[in-house]
């Protein structure tokens, strides 16, 4: 009986497969989405987009390329639209070893990097040298270290090309800079790109909730006997603030998942990969199940990530309908 | 008279055999692998009345026959753990007409668990309910304290009933946790003391596996966003609840299954 059961499972299998090939086949002739600068009733400020590999064996060099290459388009889509801040996601951990090539990646291209990381005073900091630990975000200053939470998050402030050329005729390359007092000059041009890692995600929390742990101890070892006994509380505000503040980064309001190696299977499943689970209480996913068109097969293989599917994940976002809970 | 019997009798031939091949397609899908864990966020009940011109509160009672009728088809298939977005804590925010509505639909529904238990009988289910209770007036509390009460004993398979449930607060509690439990070991907080103290653990849920989302929307709204972050297959199907069914959840299942092969 099971030996029945499980050919006609295997049947409704093969079944399943010739339903989602012939879908998938005259689904890629659909309309197309919107131009990248059309007007959009809504857009997203944040985009977090999600990056993994689903080909084994795992090839880490043209991973890296790929990524490196979607992370630049990414950055230029992103500022013709006028988003102002993206995370970029990157389920091998890969990206945030190659921080150096990120910054190189953009000073090559279109010379918008902004060097240094911004304080909370306002001001920037001449550029480091690389770090060794290209996964941790950077000090703000050396003193500072030691009480900075290690969240994983590296981030980077990429001013606009008109805003660096201001930059460079005002100030010499070793000297600080203050920040402009106008929102308007920086803020509308400056595109702020958050490199996350695995140590982003869970481990982040477990992070916070060690120095929490450390918090709770010290107050324990100074106050009296009637507030040993006390119990220590958390509210989600303590986790927010940290997890979502300098050393952490904000909720996205949109994500795109995207593989960046040719699909294997017709159809590919929605699945997260581990990215941080805190800050995407809201976010709208967006995720394209049919596999990329196997044919015509030509030797010069466009970039992994589209334009055109950028353009949809804005067009399903603009439609998408926020009813928080009510 | 005659064309009435006819048409009876061809209804019930019908109804007879759409029953025998619900059974049947259960009975082969369950011979491959099936989700640990399932959870579903029970989305479109509002939109699904006024589309069909019902009022708000017909639709919450669709739902909850929706809700019957799918734990019938997980439990069939012997999957271990179901957990539902029974009501989340921004719900508050909802008219105080529609919040006491659903207040009193969930009271109404803990109670009829409480007399009528044939479904969590027959498969042997746990009823976990699963949030910041402390949030719900007293007569609910009442109400859930006993439906939890009469499941207690069995052990064959789990149903969480999320509700009043927000993520970010079973996270923020997990971590309290952990950080109480800390003070006494002094130990650095791992991943794993965390997830020990996040509800659904402490209900003794597995891993969750397949998370499904009706009425077409795409996103989580701060549902279960530990456990789904990580190696659970996202679901979004544009069905509104009260729609949804057996043959929604097939692919879902088969997809599943096709994940559970490539990774053996």
């Amino acid at each position: 009986m099971f030996g029945l059961a499980s050919l006609a499972l295997y049947i409704l299998h093969a079944l399943y497969w010739i339903y989602n090939t012939v879908k998938s086949t005259f689904g890629q002739v659909d309309h197309l989405p919107a131009p990248l600068d059309a007007k959009r009733p809504k857009l997203p400020q944040h985009l977090a987009f999600v990056l993994y590999a689903d080909s084994k064996p795992f090839d880490t060099d043209s991973f890296k390329d790929q990524a490196l290459e979607a992370v630049q388009n990414l950055v230029s889509w992103c500022r013709v639209v006028g988003i102002t801040r993206l995370s970029v996601y990157d389920r091998h951990d890969i990206l945030p070893r190659v921080i150096a090539d990120i910054r190189e990646l953009f000073d090559a291209s279109s010379d918008d990097i902004s060097d240094g990381s911004v304080t909370d005073s306002g001001l920037e900091f001449p550029p480091t040298p690389p770090e060794s630990d290209s996964s941790d975000s950077r000090p703000v200053s050396p003193n500072q270290k030691s009480q900075r939470l290690q969240l994983g998050v590296t981030t980077l402030e990429l001013a606009g090309p008109q805003d660096r050329t201001r930059q460079r005729l005002s100030a010499g390359k070793h000297t600080l800079r203050r920040r402009r007092q106008s929102e308007k000059d920086i803020g509308s041009k400056t595109l702020t790109l958050h490199i996350l890692s695995q140590r982003s995600s869970k481990a982040a929390i477990s992070t916070v909730a060690s120095s929490l742990l450390r918090t709770s101890l010290a107050h324990h070892r100074d106050s009296d006997h009637k507030t040993q006994d006390e119990e220590f509380s958390v509210s989600i505000e303590d986790l927010k603030a940290s997890l979502e503040g300098e050393h952490g980064f904000p909720p996205p309001d949109l994500m795109i998942v995207r593989s960046l190696t040719p699909r294997k299977h017709y159809k590919v499943p929605l699945e997260l990969h581990g990215f941080p689970p805190w800050q995407i209480r809201l976010t709208e996913i967006y995720h394209d199940e049919r596999p990329q068109p196997h044919w015509p097969m030509t030797e010069n293989r466009t970039s992994a990530l589209e334009e055109v599917e950028f353009r949809r994940a804005l067009d399903s976002f603009a439609s998408a309908e926020m009813r928080l809970g009510r | 008279m005659v064309s009435q019997l006819i048409s009876r009798c061809w209804s019930w031939v019908g109804e007879q055999a759409s029953s025998k091949l619900q059974d049947a397609l259960l009975a082969i899908i369950s011979a491959g692998p099936v989700p640990r864990h399932v959870a579903f966020v029970m989305d479109g009940n509002r939109r699904y009345a006024r589309s069909k011109k019902k009022m708000v509160k017909e639709g919450h009672s669709d739902g909850f026959l929706a809700l019957k009728r799918v734990l019938a088809i997980c439990f069939r298939l012997n999957v271990k753990c179901v957990s539902t977005y029974g009501f989340a804590i921004d719900n508050f925010k909802r008219s105080p007409e529609e919040v006491e509505a659903l207040m009193d639909l969930i009271e109404e529904k803990l109670l009829e668990i409480c007399q009528h238990g044939d479904l969590l009988e027959q498969y042997g289910v746990r009823l976990n309910i699963v949030g910041n209770t402390a949030l719900f007036p007293e007569r609910v509390r009442v109400a859930a304290r006993k439906a939890e009460d009469i499941s207690r004993h069995n052990d064959k398979s789990i149903l969480n009933l999320c509700m009043p449930y927000a993520s970010s607060d079973e996270m923020a509690t997990a971590v309290q946790s952990a950080v109480n439990k800390g003070l006494a070991a002094e130990d650095d907080i791992t991943v794993e003391d965390i997830d020990s103290q996040l509800m659904t653990t402490l209900g003794r849920s597995p891993p969750l596996d397949l998370l499904i989302r009706t009425s077409g929307v795409k996103r989580l709204s701060d549902f279960l966003l530990w456990q789904c972050c990580e190696n659970t297959q996202l679901q979004f199907s544009p069905t509104y609840w009260p729609d949804f069914g057996l043959w929604d959840i097939v692919p879902m299942l088969l997809d599943y299954q096709r994940k559970a092969w490539a990774s053996a």
